[in-house]
C-alpha cells in the first residue's frame, strides 16, 4: 500500500511539471550518496584534489560550493531530480538561498559508492536479504486476445527491439476469471510469464553467475529474484532468443534506469511435445550490472 | 488525365531506379590521373547497383575491376537487402586516410522489394574508401544502431541484442583491468594479431612568426610492444583511474561476429591526465571469449577546438 502510494505521489509530482523530468522525493539510496559524497570531499583520496575528484565522476557544479554546506543539514532544503537517460540534480538551499547546485551521473558505483566488482560478489546476499515480498500491482491491463482463450497485454514497454517487451499472457480460469497464464501446454507464453511473475512459489533458479574473473554457481527462489528486481525498481523485459523444439532460450534484461545498470539473463526451459518442462531449479546465466549509463542512447 | 499522370509516375520511377550515376570529385585531391581512376570506378559500381536492383538480380562486378574481399562483402550486403543510388551526378569531396581516400556520405536509398515505393525514412548513407593507388578497399554502411535495425530485417535480432550487452559488459571489465592495472586481462583480451594505434598531437613551432596548425600523428603498436609499455605505465603509477562516456555500439554490416565500440575516455594517474577517443573493433567468434582486434586513441580535442567526428575511427576505418 506504502508502495502504490510512494508510485502515486511520484507520479503526481510528475504530472504537474512543465519540462516533464520524472522526480521522486530523495529516496534513501540518492540521500546516503550525497552525504558520504560531500563528506569525501572534505578528505582527499587517491591524491585527488576535490576538484579532480568531482572531474573524474562526472559531477559537475552548476552554483555554489560544497564548502558551504552546514555540517547538520536539518535546516536545508534538498531537492534532487531525476533526468531518463541523463542523470540527477540535486539543490541544497537554505531560507531560499541556494547553497550548492550539481548534476551528476546515474552511476551505480558512484552513487553506491562501491565498484561492479563488489556489487557482483555482494549481490546473492543482497537478493537473499530482500525482506519485501513480491507484489502485484492492481492497475488495470488493456488486452488483446491472440487466440481463443489467451490473451497478451497490450502498450507494452521495449527494450531495443519490439522482441524485447514487457508483454504478458493471460487467460480465464475455471471460474471464469482473467488471470497469468500458467498454463505449460502453452510454453513460450508461460516461459515469458515466469521470467516476470513468481507464478509458482517454490521454483528455483540455479544461477550461474558470471564475474570480472570467473563465475560463481548458486541457487535461490525466483520469487526471491523478483522481488529484488521490483524492490530495486527494475523493469523486467523479456523475448524468446531461440526456440527449438526441445528448447526455449529466453532472454531477459532486469533494466535499472535510475542506477544506470542492465541485469541480463538467458533462461532455460526444456519443452517436450509442446509441454513446458518446468525443471526445478531453473537454469540461468546470469550478467550483472552491466553499465547503461555511459552509453548513447538511439 | 489520370491515366496519364500515372504513366509519368511509372516512367519516372523506373527512370530514377536505372540512372546511370556519375561521380566528380571536388576537392580533396592533386591527382588527374588518380582523380579519374576513382571517379570511373564510383561511378560504375553505383550504376551497377541501380541497374542490378531495377533488374532484381545479383551485382555483377565483371567490368568494374573490384576486389574479391569487397566483391564478397557488397554481395552480402546485397543478400540481405538491395539499395540504390537516386542521383544522377555526385559531387564529393575526397578525404586522406592512413590507407588512400575516402569518400562520405554516398547517398543512397534502402529498397528491399523492388516493388516497394521509395521512403524517406530508408535513406542511408554509404563510404567508400581506395588504397593509395586507387583500388577500391571497401564499401560500407554508416549506420546508426536505429538505422541499422531497420536495414538487416529478418535477423537474429535478441541475439544481436545480447551480444551488445555483452560487449557492454566486456568494455566495462576492460575499463576495470587498467583501474586495477589487471596486466593479465590484458594478455587475454587482445587479440595476438591486434592492431593498436596511438595519436599524438604535435604543436608545430612558428616559421616565420606564423604559428601553424596542430597536427595528429598516429604511432603503430603490436600487442607485445603494446603490453610492454603498459606494464612500465602501471608499475610506475600509484594509481590509475579510467573512466568510459558516450559509448556507443556498432555491429559490422555483412560479419555479425565483429563489433566495433566508439568511447570517450578519461584517463588519471599519479602524474598524468588525458581525455580521447578510444575505439575498439571486437572479435565475437567465440562468445565465451570475445578478444580485441582493434584499439585506437586519439586525443578529444585538436587546435583549439572538439577533434571533428569525421577524423575519430571508427568501424568504417578498417577492413575485417
Amino acid at each position: 500500500m506504502k508502495r502504490r502510494l510512494y508510485i502515486l505521489f511520484v507520479l503526481f509530482l510528475f504530472s504537474i511539471l512543465s519540462r516533464g523530468e520524472e522526480t521522486f522525493d530523495c529516496q534513501q539510496v540518492i540521500y546516503d550518496f550525497l552525504v558520504r559524497y560531500t563528506s569525501d570531499l572534505r578528505i582527499t583520496t587517491d591524491n585527488l584534489s576535490p576538484e579532480q575528484k568531482m572531474k573524474s565522476d562526472r559531477v559537475m557544479t552548476l552554483y555554489g560550493n560544497y564548502r558551504l554546506l552546514p555540517e547538520s543539514w536539518k535546516e536545508l532544503n534538498i531537492s534532487v531530480l531525476y533526468y531518463e537517460n541523463r542523470g540527477y540534480e540535486a539543490i541544497w538551499s537554505l531560507g531560499g538561498d541556494t547553497l550548492w547546485h550539481i548534476i551528476f551521473p546515474n552511476s551505480y558505483e558512484l552513487i553506491l559508492g562501491k565498484t561492479r566488482y563488489e556489487l557482483e560478489i555482494m549481490l546473492r546476499d543482497d537478493i537473499m536479504n530482500t525482506l519485501t515480498e513480491y507484489e502485484y500491482v492492481n492497475d488495470s491491463v488493456s488486452i488483446m486476445p491472440i487466440s481463443d482463450s489467451i490473451y497478451v497485454s497490450q502498450k507494452n514497454k521495449v527494450y531495443l527491439s519490439k522482441k524485447m517487451s514487457t508483454a504478458a499472457y493471460y487467460k480465464f480460469n475455471t471460474e471464469g476469471r482473467l488471470e497469468l497464464l500458467r498454463d505449460v501446454f502453452y510454453p513460450k507464453q508461460l516461459a515469458i510469464n515466469l521470467c516476470q511473475f513468481p507464478l509458482f512459489r517454490d521454483l528455483l533458479l540455479s544461477i550461474t553467475q558470471n564475474i570480472y574473473d570467473s563465475t560463481r554457481s548458486y541457487t535461490l527462489p525466483l520469487a526471491k529474484w523478483l522481488s529484488y528486481c521490483q524492490q530495486q525498481e527494475c523493469i523486467i523485459y523479456v523475448g524468446v532468443e531461440i526456440e527449438e523444439k526441445d528448447l526455449l532460450r529466453m532472454l531477459v534484461i532486469c533494466e535499472n534506469k535510475f542506477l544506470g545498470y542492465n541485469h541480463m539473463l538467458s533462461v532455460l526451459f526444456p519443452v517436450r511435445d509442446n509441454c513446458l518442462i518446468l525443471n526445478n531449479p531453473i537454469d540461468v546465466a546470469l550478467t550483472a550490472y552491466i553499465p547503461t549509463y555511459n552509453i548513447i542512447k538511439d | 488525365m489520370i491515366k496519364k499522370f500515372l504513366l509519368l509516375s511509372i516512367l519516372s520511377a523506373s527512370v530514377v531506379v536505372q540512372a546511370t550515376v556519375q561521380v566528380k570529385i571536388t576537392s580533396g585531391l592533386d591527382n588527374p590521373a588518380l582523380q579519374a581512376k576513382m571517379e570511373c570506378t564510383m561511378s560504375q559500381l553505383l550504376t551497377e547497383i541501380n541497374a542490378a536492383q531495377s533488374a532484381n538480380r545479383s551485382l555483377n562486378f565483371g567490368a568494374i575491376g573490384v576486389p574479391q574481399s569487397v566483391q564478397v562483402s557488397m554481395s552480402m550486403l546485397w543478400e540481405n537487402t538491395q539499395f540504390v543510388c537516386t542521383e544522377t551526378l555526385l559531387e564529393e569531396k575526397c578525404i586522406s586516410t592512413n590507407n588512400g581516400y575516402q569518400f562520405r556520405a554516398i547517398p543512397l536509398q534502402i529498397k528491399p522489394d523492388p516493388e516497394e515505393q521509395l521512403d524517406e525514412d530508408e535513406y542511408q548513407e554509404a563510404v567508400i574508401s581506395f588504397d593509395h593507388q586507387g583500388v577500391l578497399l571497401s564499401f560500407y554502411f554508416s549506420l546508426s544502431t536505429t538505422q541499422y535495425s531497420q536495414v538487416i530485417r529478418g535477423s537474429k535480432e535478441l541475439t544481436d541484442v545480447r551480444r551488445r550487452q555483452v560487449i557492454l559488459d566486456y568494455t566495462e571489465r576492460f575499463r576495470t583491468a587498467y583501474n586495477q592495472k589487471d596486466i593479465q586481462f590484458m594478455e587475454q583480451i587482445f587479440s595476438d594479431d591486434a592492431l593498436i594505434i596511438t595519436g599524438q598531437v604535435i604543436k608545430q613551432k612558428p616559421v616565420d612568426g606564423f604559428f601553424l596548425p596542430d597536427k595528429i600523428i598516429y604511432k603503430k603498436y603490436t600487442k607485445h610492444e603494446y603490453l610492454a609499455n603498459l606494464r612500465r605505465s602501471f608499475a610506475r603509477n600509484g594509481y590509475i583511474r579510467v573512466t568510459f562516456d558516450e559509448i556507443k555500439v556498432l555491429r559490422h554490416p555483412t560479419d555479425p561476429t565483429i563489433y566495433g565500440v566508439t568511447l570517450h575516455q578519461g584517463y588519471t594517474s599519479s602524474n598524468y591526465h588525458d581525455d580521447g577517443y578510444l575505439f575498439i573493433l571486437w572479435d565475437f567468434s567465440d562468445e565465451s571469449q570475445p578478444q580485441i582486434l582493434v584499439r585506437t586513441w586519439q586525443p578529444d580535442s585538436f587546435n583549439g577546438g572538439k577533434l571533428p567526428e569525421e577524423e575519430v575511427f571508427s568501424l568504417d576505418d578498417f577492413d575485417i
